[in-house]
């Protein structure tokens, strides 16, 4: 959709809006890459509220971050970010909710627009407002900090303009000096969590058993996740939303069932093929009707036509 | 604007949307757009004619008075759960956000000597997805914190299409694996996410999936 479609689409959308949004959200693509900071950041979906302390650090090929949870019992998750198999032009990547998806694709699916400026966490922050364009996705609302371009404020909304989840940091120090000491795990229980950035998941999903016949447009593969034995995963991402798919062999009292927590919607159901029944379950930052279209649609791979390949309508 | 519109809902609702509203105050805002309905139509106007001014589209409007007024009209309770209403079912005191169990139909054990299930030999073929059907007759609405269970039950699911057969309640030791479950997925789901969008799945994830 060019320029003129997006115009069309949104009379009353001005093009410096547009502009101001597009910007923006490069900024935040480049931040998150680069950018160490320590912080206090909020996390609250249906009414929960959750404060986590955050220490991030950018290191030679990888991003360290100890996240800890300073309500309920004490946790924490290290995350390794590995940077090292990324390859091309932008190999910083940890691009933020925007990595790795087709800038031109993205506005196929949002309008972005510059909705305000406000204070978030004692800074000034310009905030983006990202409308879907259909209703499988949802909207969200991303405040980005006037001088880094970190994201200081995210929200969530359906398309009722409801709040469904709110992630805003309270207090943050960014392009601080952090030490290896201040990345390790100090409370008992903690986990670690190691992502990559680069991952490569269009690839990995095609040498799958199974196959998501319709998703969302704009949703590509991004990863193969972990499975438990004897089951399958894919992940999908249209660059702000994602969900993912499990194939399951057992799973909990056989129901057929849909589950929600804040944001994030789960629907599961059963697969009976000749090879025996599954358990289809999706789990995603999506609508509920949409995680149940995508649900529907998964099918094991037919074996001759492996070619056969899972591809959002504007994906790279 | 010729009529006297009280300033202070607008204000006050505006500080709500961004969450910056003290309970007294939301109280108050709370019960004069409760009574007054014509206020809560001036009020929607009023977003609108702001979201306009602002260049919006419009189809993205945050219309919280029906919503409010709906929370009213369904809670006349007291006012501490008026509150928790309008913000979603919130557990106010909470730190970790229930998962609500929407709905469950059950099935039984997979019989092999039975016919394939309606559907799926479509699907087989690559046929296109069903059309959505909504699935929850009755929505269970069950909130499963930590450790407490509740007994659900499926009898009002009707069985459609001969798939499914009317099941007896679950148990709360089901309904405590159906919740381990989901919950283990959504822990996956978080760390795939994570690695394109970073801290969010990281705050999002569900907390002590193991232990409870």
């Amino acid at each position: 959709m060019g320029l003129a479609g997006l115009l069309a689409a949104s009379p009353a959308l001005s093009l410096e809006s547009l502009v101001s949004a597009e910007r923006e959200l490069m900024r935040m693509t480049a931040a998150a890459a680069s950018l160490s900071y320590r912080g206090t950041a909020t996390y609250e979906q249906a009414g929960a509220l959750t404060t986590l302390r955050v220490v991030r650090a950018v290191r030679v090929g990888r991003i360290l971050e100890r996240i800890e949870y300073l309500d309920g019992p004490p946790e924490e998750v290290i995350r390794e970010h590995d940077l090292s198999g990324c390859a091309g032009p932008d190999p910083l990547a940890d691009r933020g909710p925007v990595a790795a998806i087709d800038r031109a694709a993205m506005v196929e699916h949002y309008q972005a627009a510059f909705l305000d400026e406000a204070r978030i966490a004692g800074r000034d922050a310009v905030r983006i407002r990202l409308q879907p364009r259909d209703h499988y996705r949802y909207g969200h609302l991303l405040g980005i900090d006037r001088q880094t371009g970190l994201l200081l404020q995210a929200l969530t909304l359906d398309h009722q303009g409801r709040l469904l989840e709110r992630f805003q940091f309270a207090d943050i120090a960014v392009g601080v000096q952090v030490d290896d000491p201040e990345l390790e795990p100090q409370a008992a229980s903690h986990r670690l969590l190691r992502t990559a950035g680069c991952e490569s998941g269009a690839a990995r999903t095609r040498a799958q058993s199974w196959r998501a016949t319709w998703v969302p447009p704009g949703f590509v593969p991004w990863s193969a996740p972990a499975a438990p034995r004897g089951g399958e995963a894919m992940h999908f991402t249209d660059g702000f939303g994602a969900f993912s798919v499990f194939i399951d062999a057992h799973a909990a009292a056989a129901p057929m069932l849909e589950a929600r927590r804040g944001a994030t919607a789960a629907y599961v159901r059963r697969f009976q093929g000749a090879t025996g029944g599954r358990w289809i379950c999706v789990i995603g930052e999506i609508p509920m009707p949409t995680a149940r279209r995508i649900a529907e649609g998964i099918e094991p791979r037919p074996e001759v036509s492996s070619t056969v390949e899972v591809r959002a309508s504007g994906g790279p | 604007m010729s009529q006297d519109i009280h300033p202070q809902p607008q204000s006050q609702l505006s500080a709500l949307m961004d969450g910056e509203v003290d309970e007294f105050e939301l109280r108050r805002t709370i019960e004069l757009l409760g009574e007054d309905s014509e206020l809560r139509a001036k009020w929607r106007r009023y977003q609108v004619a702001a979201s306009a001014l602002r260049g919006e589209s419009g189809h993205w409007q945050v219309d919280l008075s029906a919503r409010i007024a709906a929370a009213v009209a369904a809670e006349p309770a007291p006012r501490r759960r008026l509150l928790t209403g309008v913000l979603g079912r919130a557990a106010v005191a909470a730190s970790v956000a229930a998962l609500t169990i929407v709905g469950v139909r059950y099935w039984l054990p997979f019989d092999p000597a039975e016919p394939e299930i309606a559907g799926s030999a479509a699907l087989a073929q690559g046929a296109v997805a069903p059309p959505y059907r909504p699935m929850v007759e009755r929505p269970l609405g069950i909130q499963l914190p930590a450790v407490q269970t509740v007994a659900a039950t499926d009898a009002m699911a009707l069985p459609i299409e001969g798939q499914e057969r009317v099941a007896p309640p679950l148990s709360a030791a089901q309904e405590a694996q159906i919740r381990r479950y989901v919950e283990e997925r959504m822990l996956r789901h978080a760390d795939a996410a994570a690695s394109h969008e970073g801290l969010l799945p990281v705050a999002r994830l569900p907390r002590r999936v193991d232990d409870r």
